[in-house]
């Protein structure tokens, strides 16, 4: 097969699933839909009404919305940040991945961040922050690492696109004045090769950083204050780590829906699934580590104020909760991730949903335990939280939000980078010939299949 | 003796001046004279006009802020020796008595069936019209006229026994669910003095409270807050300490040093279990006993032989120790004082209770000493002119007669065709069995008085709106006082009312002289207003005090301006009543009290015994209608917007009840449901609900809230003395499921 | 300037919760009602907490009254992004409401959990809204609000000493709650001021700062409760 047939090949199975769309996908983003207009529509009535609809309360001023918050910059963490990392290692798997990726960081970011519209009491001032900012505030750090990081992925999200931007506007049957606009008049040259090259090489340098410091920075939102089990130093590195954790799991969870829906098992292979795999192995044994170096300095200190949280955990109201965090975070993906055996595509998936699950209940533990039992006793019993229906509904239109951004990503956008898919394709085929040359038996199935 | 000395400790003088600074910076605002009409103020520029409370007896003097027309505070008015600027939760809320949304806003003519609560608006023309055509053939007839009130204050007692002397034939039956009457009989037996005597907490070092709620309840929690604060760290060094008897830790007791949880009922026991240590050890004020009382050799045999510290033990369960030790430092620490109040002086051994204590403070030299009790000269009011033509003199004199007293006998409406209600509501604050309902439905008319409908006035045919302590003319004489003649005044705030209101004196000055010229001549004066003015005149004529002016109607305008008048310079007034003017050692109620008999009995049905208490918010339900005191967290047990059923720590255990489960308590009378509050400070045998909840017809904030625990006491029974017991009633307690 | 501060003498605190009404009457406190106060969403600038120790019948109880500490290095200062809640030169934690845009991170700040959100509408029932007091703001949904050491008291009364030409003087600022408590457990004043009430009794050795640990260097000092030691010692300083 010739270089350019099989090129076409790439092209137009990447591109088949931004042409056509099934009934399927229809009635899936209508259900979506659905959920998140009832979670507007709740909203509309927090608007009017005040948080009177939500669960929270005094001592529990901080409820699911912050929960959210914390749990979808979390997740915003896939994306760059591992895409960059396997960029700057060179990984050549990575070459499928990094779109889906990149694309999970920016609706991630954009699900956390609204959360603040809704949690605030009064969102309409929400442009306070930026004309009188209080520097001090970590809040105000927050506005800026997220905007910055927020930036950060945009570009880097659309930088690698532009190749195949100008592909789409060769090539769609529609939007293409859109796809024009978008691929800045991309011709393939060489010299604007070497240029995206080294812009995304900046970019995957800068964005580490950046998404490090976003978390760090949330992590203060809450360790800048004296609250009890919020006060520590390791909280920057301890959401660093569960971010780029449940990113994975995140990930996992998009490529193999992405392999499924869109065929892509010739790129996405078990393989993959293995190394990842491996990489989230890593990351829960870290986040183990760091869980129990939180929990046993707690208890080893004794301290009165935090023991009351430590307990409220590992016994008290939070204690099922707070198990089921363990379970998920790290018992099953341990004994999943372990074996060999089990690292396949079903396994990763079933290990990622728990650590996407024990992640968020990580979350909540975190926000709610700690701020049911500040320092002041005596409001301990003014009230427990029960999330509300508005928060609850609001939760579940933001996951509804999620995977129908995602899915209109991927009906504007291949999910699949294709010209860096073509360039690996490319540097395989250069690696079979130069194989073919040594030994002329070995066989060249697998490229025979595209 | 000095009367100087009582107050001085409260720094009147100083912090007074210091604290009217404070609510009246210099230029902005003053006390006005009330007289001045409303559109001479500035806009925006506070005024401060003297008012008394009627919330509670205490009979606090207050200040109300005014800006712009507008009722805005109140403070403790800082010149008055009663409140001495400070107030209470209760006084604090009292401006939205004033614009509670369900206020009555004109007189109310019953539509429908009686208790249906419809109503028909009718203008005051034809309210007192209506008075006049339902009273004037009774006269004729000869048929009664009952009164039912409260403990009515100042000189609406006189004018409403005044009114009924000049009817005829009238009745009047007093309802007070928190009643101290036999604290009164006892003094009475005693010392040969009605009224409540002044308690110098600020003097004393050691205190004994028998039931009495100094600090959320009892007759001036103002007055008593003030006297424990100072008890405990008015004075640099020295730290006096405060003993609580009863079975629920009120908070009182809470703030007590030591807290005596007697079993109910049996307070009378430990009273005299003290007095046993006291004279066996002769550790009384023996100059007291032998100069100035009698009948102490009876007193003495009964106590030695039956209320050794071992017999008081088994029946209080109050360990002998600790009855000793604190008998002893009573002696050791004085001076000492004890106090006698509302459970406790309830029920069945209310009298005995009261007495006992009475004796406990003769023993300790209390009465006269600096530390001790005295009782308050009246001030000298000015006689009203005799009734030309008595129509029932012995009215006039006789005592009113408790409503408990009349239910139990039975022989109530005998005769009475018509009713007229103010300042009490015994549907509420009685159990229906006790039968006020009954009582209510034989009288053919009824007219009630009062600023809202509640569960009393539902059942009339007339309700009669108030204006509240705001918008009308009262006086008062604070009891306890602070042992210097102290009366309390208050005129209205503002020119007019809010709404279409008016006072019940001045209603019954307006209606009399339609029921004939006898009794236009009995009322003479065309307002309250001047019928206190006549009454007050006598304290200008006295030409002594805090107020001496040179007219009666300057006298007047001052005393408005300060909110009464006091008198600190007087000398001793004299002690006893008694025909000899000594103490006697009255031992007659003592009989009931054995060291042996056990407490209320109880049975294995009913294993509990119900404690009534008054709330600090509510107190006996009168304040339940004010969302500012519903949202107020109980300091017990932490309690809003409704009831919970104190537990303590043993029964819920036994029970397997835990905090917050719903419980249901029932008596042979009535069922109560809340949540259960496991508490620490409760006997074991005890349920303890605060009273105040559970209204079905008190205003928006207050119905169908909580549980009404008068509902559950059994109805009372004549030899009990005149109020409803409020320890004692056996009841069940039940997890609800 | 002067340093405002508080004393509270929870020896002489009989939790009558005068203090609690007067501050709600005084600074416009919106009630919430059963269904919200049930689910912890009572406002009381002035709050009084029950410390039950010991079990029956050797129970022992304090009443601690709780507000705003006006903390001298305060937590929710530094967390709110807009500088709603601030210090002023005489050492009040201000609010200024209009600011605050509700993200409640002082609240959760706060170490003594003293701020208080409107979580709704505030509400007077017509025509309870007479009762409000002109000089201070009534709050509205979405914001936060605490104790202000009645600033308004203290400006009126700073205005007046102005006028003539002299400072203020001790005991001349009466913040509500202060002024009501008949125990006279409540003293508030210049801790700057050698001479005023609070400051000598903030040298009490019952004198403590409530989680002074922390460093929050609060201006509220609580004299701890005493128990009775029997015998009379004249001139001992507490
Ligand atoms: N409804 C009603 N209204 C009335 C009356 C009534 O009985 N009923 N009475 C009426 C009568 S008779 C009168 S006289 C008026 C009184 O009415 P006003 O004349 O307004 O009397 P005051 O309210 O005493 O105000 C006097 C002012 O003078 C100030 N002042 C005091 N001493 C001095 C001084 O040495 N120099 C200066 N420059 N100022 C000083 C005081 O601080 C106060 O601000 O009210 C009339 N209005
Ligand atoms: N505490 C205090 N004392 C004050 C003052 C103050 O502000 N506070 N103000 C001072 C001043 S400025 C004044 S002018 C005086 C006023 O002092 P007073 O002259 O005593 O004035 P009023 O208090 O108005 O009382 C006047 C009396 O006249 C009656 N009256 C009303 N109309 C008539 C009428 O047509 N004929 C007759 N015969 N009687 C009538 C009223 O009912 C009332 O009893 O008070 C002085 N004293
Ligand atoms: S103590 Fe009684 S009279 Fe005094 S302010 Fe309180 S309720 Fe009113
Ligand atoms: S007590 Fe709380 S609200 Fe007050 S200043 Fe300190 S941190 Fe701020
Ligand atoms: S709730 Fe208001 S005052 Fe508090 S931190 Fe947020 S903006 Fe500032
Ligand atoms: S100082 Fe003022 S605002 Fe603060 S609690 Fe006291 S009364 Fe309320
Ligand atoms: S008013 Fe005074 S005595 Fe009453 S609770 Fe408040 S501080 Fe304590
Ligand atoms: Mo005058």
């Amino acid at each position: 097969m010739e270089a350019s047939d099989r090129d076409r090949a790439i092209e137009d199975s990447l591109l088949r699933p931004v042409f056509q769309t099934g009934r399927g996908m229809w009635i899936t983003l209508g259900l979506l839909l659905a959920v998140v207009a009832f979670g507007g529509y709740q909203w509309w009535r927090q608007l009017q009404v005040g948080m009177v609809v939500a669960g929270m309360n005094q001592p529990v001023y901080w409820g699911l919305y912050i929960t959210n918050y914390v749990f979808f910059i979390g997740i915003s963490h896939a994306g760059t940040l591992i895409s960059a990392i396997l960029r700057l290692t060179h990984a050549e798997w990575r070459r499928p991945i990094t779109r889906a990726a990149e694309a999970i960081t920016v609706i991630a970011l954009l699900m956390g961040s609204s959360n603040v519209l809704w949690h605030l009491g009064r969102p309409e001032l929400i442009y306070i922050p930026l004309l009188h900012p209080q520097p001090l505030s970590p809040l105000i750090w927050d506005v800026v690492c997220i905007s910055v990081y927020m930036m950060g992925s945009l570009t880097y999200l659309y930088l690698p696109l532009i190749p195949d931007l100008a592909i789409l506007r060769d090539r769609s049957p529609r939007l293409r004045w859109f796809y024009r606009a978008l691929a800045l008049g991309w011709q393939g040259t060489s010299r604007q090769h070497a240029l995206l090259e080294r812009a995304i090489g900046v970019m995957a340098v800068a964005i580490i950083p950046i998404a490090v410091s976003v978390h760090t920075v949330v992590s203060w939102v809450f360790a800048m204050t004296l609250v009890p089990m919020w006060h520590s130093a390791i909280f920057g590195p301890y959401f660093v780590v569960g971010a780029i954790y449940s990113g994975i799991a995140a990930l996992f969870i998009a490529m193999a829906i992405m392999r499924k829906a869109f065929h892509l098992e010739a790129f996405l292979r078990p393989s993959h699934f293995n190394n990842l795999g491996l990489l989230m192995l890593t990351m829960a044994c870290l986040w183990f580590y760091f869980t129990f170096a939180e929990h046993m300095t707690v208890w080893y200190g004794n301290e009165p104020d935090e023991m009351a949280v430590l307990n409220a955990r590992l016994y008290g109201p939070f204690s099922t909760v707070f198990w089921s965090m363990i379970a998920c975070c790290f018992v099953i993906p341990l004994g999943i991730l372990s074996f060999k055996r089990l690292r396949t595509v079903a396994g990763t998936v079933v290990a990622s949903c728990a650590v996407i699950v024990g992640m968020w209940l990580e979350r909540f533990i975190i926000v709610i335990s700690s701020a049911s039992y500040p320092r002041a006793e005596a409001v301990w019993d003014a009230g427990r939280y029960v999330p509300s229906l508005v928060e609850i509904s609001l939760t579940a239109a933001q996951f509804a939000a999620f995977a129908m951004l995602y899915i209109l990503f991927a009906k504007l956008f291949p999910l699949v980078s294709i010209w860096e898919v073509k360039e690996g394709d490319a540097a395989e085929v250069a690696i079979v010939h130069a194989a073919l040359a040594a030994s002329p038996d070995t066989p060249t199935t697998r490229i025979a299949v595209l | 003796m000095k009367r100087r000395e009582f107050l001085k400790s409260s720094v009147v003088a100083g912090t007074a001046g210091m604290l009217l600074d404070a609510c009246a910076p210099p230029g902005s605002s003053q006390i006005i004279p009330i007289l001045i009409p409303e559109e001479r103020f500035i806009p925006g520029v506070e005024e401060f006009h003297a008012t008394t409370c009627f919330e509670c007896p205490g009979g606090c003097g207050l200040l109300a802020r005014k800006i712009d027309g507008r009722l805005v505070k109140v403070e403790g008015n800082p010149a008055h020796p009663i409140s001495q600027g400070g107030s209470c939760a209760r006084g604090q809320a009292l401006p939205q008595s004033m614009y509670h949304p369900d206020r009555l806003t004109s007189p109310l003519v019953r539509d429908g069936a009686r208790g249906a609560g419809r109503w028909t608006e009718i203008s005051w023309d034809d309210a007192i019209e209506r008075l006049a055509t339902e009273l004037t053939p009774l006269r004729d007839e000869g048929a009664a006229l009952a009164f039912l009130t409260g403990q009515l204050r100042g000189h609406r007692w006189e004018l409403v026994r005044r009114f009924a002397a000049a009817f005829g034939g009238a009745r009047h039956w007093v309802h007070e669910p928190f009643g101290d009457a036999a604290v009164r009989q006892a003094l009475e037996l005693a010392a040969g003095r009605r009224e409540f005597p002044a308690h110098d907490v600020e003097g004393a070092n050691y205190v004994v409270t028998f039931g009495a709620a100094l600090v959320e309840a009892s007759r001036s929690p103002v007055r008593f807050g003030r006297g424990l604060g100072h008890l405990r760290r008015g004075r640099p060094g020295q730290r006096g300490k405060l003993v609580a008897v009863g079975p629920h830790l009120s908070v009182t007791a809470a703030r007590a040093d030591e807290w005596l949880p007697a079993r109910p009922g049996t307070d009378a026991a430990l009273a005299l279990g003290l007095a046993h240590v006291l004279i066996r050890d002769s550790r009384y004020d023996q100059a007291f006993v032998a100069d100035r009382s009698e009948g102490f050799e009876a007193f003495r045999d009964r106590v030695l032989a039956d209320f050794a510290p071992e017999q008081v033990a088994d029946v209080t369960g109050v360990p002998a120790e600790q009855i000793e030790r604190v008998a002893h430092e009573m002696a050791d620490y004085g001076p000492a004082l004890v106090v006698a109040g509302d459970a406790a002086v309830t029920g069945p051994t209310g009298l005995a209770t009261a007495l006992a204590v009475t004796h406990l403070n003769a023993l300790l030299g209390a009465f006269g000493r600096e530390g001790g009790i005295r009782f308050d000269r009246l001030p000298p009011f000015a006689d009203w002119p005799a009734l030309a033509e008595p129509g029932d003199a012995a009215v006039a004199t006789r005592d009113a007669e408790s409503l408990v007293h009349v239910l139990a006998e039975g022989d109530a409406p005998a005769g009475v065709q018509a009713l007229l209600v103010a300042g009490t509501n015994p549907v509420f604050s009685l159990p229906p069995s006790a039968g006020v309902a009954d009582l209510l439905a034989d009288i053919p008319f009824i007219a009630a008085f009062g600023s809202f409908t509640d569960e009393t006035s539902r059942w009339a045919d007339l309700v009669l709106p108030e204006s509240t302590t705001f918008e009308r003319f009262d006086d008062d004489v604070p009891s306890p006082g602070v042992g210097i003649p102290v009366a309390s005044l208050s005129g209205p705030v503002f020119s007019r009312s809010l709404y279409d209101t008016r006072s019940m004196p001045d209603v019954l000055l307006q209606v009399a002289p339609r029921l004939g010229d006898d009794m236009a001549a009995a009322m003479p004066w065309e307002s309250y207003e001047a019928a206190l003015q006549a009454a007050w005149s006598g304290l200008h004529d006295a030409q002594r005090g805090s107020i001496v002016e040179t007219s009666a109607s300057r006298f007047w305008r001052s005393a408005l301006e300060a909110g009464g008048w006091w008198d600190e310079s007087g000398d001793d007034a004299a002690e006893f009543g008694t025909a000899d003017g000594r103490y006697r050692f009255e031992v007659g109620p003592l009989a009931a009290v054995t060291a042996a008999g056990a407490a209320a009995a109880t049975s294995t049905e009913r294993p509990f015994l119900l404690h009534v208490y008054p709330s600090l918010a509510f107190g006996d339900g009168r304040s339940a209608h004010l969302p500012f005191l519903q949202e107020l967290a109980d300091p017990m047990t932490g309690v809003r917007w409704g009831s919970v059923v104190e537990v303590s720590v043993a029964a819920a255990e036994e029970r397997g009840i835990a905090d917050g489960d719903p419980v249901a308590v029932a008596s042979a009378d009535g069922e109560l449901m809340a949540r259960a509050r496991v508490v620490p400070g409760l006997r074991p045998e005890v349920i303890a609900v605060a009273a105040g909840q559970g209204h079905t017809d008190y205003g928006r904030y207050a119905t169908n809230r909580g549980g009404n625990p008068f509902a559950l006491l059994a109805p009372p029974v004549a030899a009990d003395g005149d109020d409803a017991g409020l320890v004692g009633t056996p009841v069940s307690l039940r997890k609800v499921t | 300037m002067p340093n405002w501060g508080m004393t509270i003498d929870v020896d002489r605190c009989n939790g009558c919760e005068a203090c609690v009404v007067a501050c709600r009457t005084e600074n416009n406190v919106p009630i919430a009602g059963p269904e919200q106060a049930a689910v912890g969403r009572a406002i009381e600038w002035m709050r009084v907490e029950r410390h039950v120790e010991g079990e029956f019948p050797n129970v022992r109880v304090r009443f601690v009254p709780v507000l705003c500490v006006h903390c001298d290095d305060a937590p929710c200062v530094k967390v709110c992004p807009v500088s709603a809640t601030y210090e002023t030169a005489d050492g009040l934690n201000a609010q200024i409401h209009p600011r605050c845009i509700g993200t409640r991170a002082c609240g959760q700040a706060c170490p003594y959990t003293v701020r208080y959100f409107n979580w709704g509408e505030p509400a007077w029932e017509a025509p309870l809204e007479q009762t409000i007091n002109p000089d201070v703001a009534v709050r509205w949904k979405g914001i936060m609000e605490k104790c202000t050491f009645c600033v308004q008291r203290i400006r009126r009364v700073e205005d007046g000493a102005r006028d003539e030409e002299r400072a203020t003087r001790d005991g001349e600022v009466q913040p509500a709650c202060a002024q009501a408590c008949p125990a006279q457990a409540i003293v508030f004043g210049d801790l700057d001021d050698p001479q005023s009430a609070v400051s000598r009794l903030a040298k009490s050795p019952r004198a403590e700062r409530p989680l002074e640990e922390l460093g929050t260097g609060p201006r509220v000092f609580y004299l701890k409760e005493g128990d009775w030691r029997g015998s009379v010692r004249p001139g001992s300083r507490d």
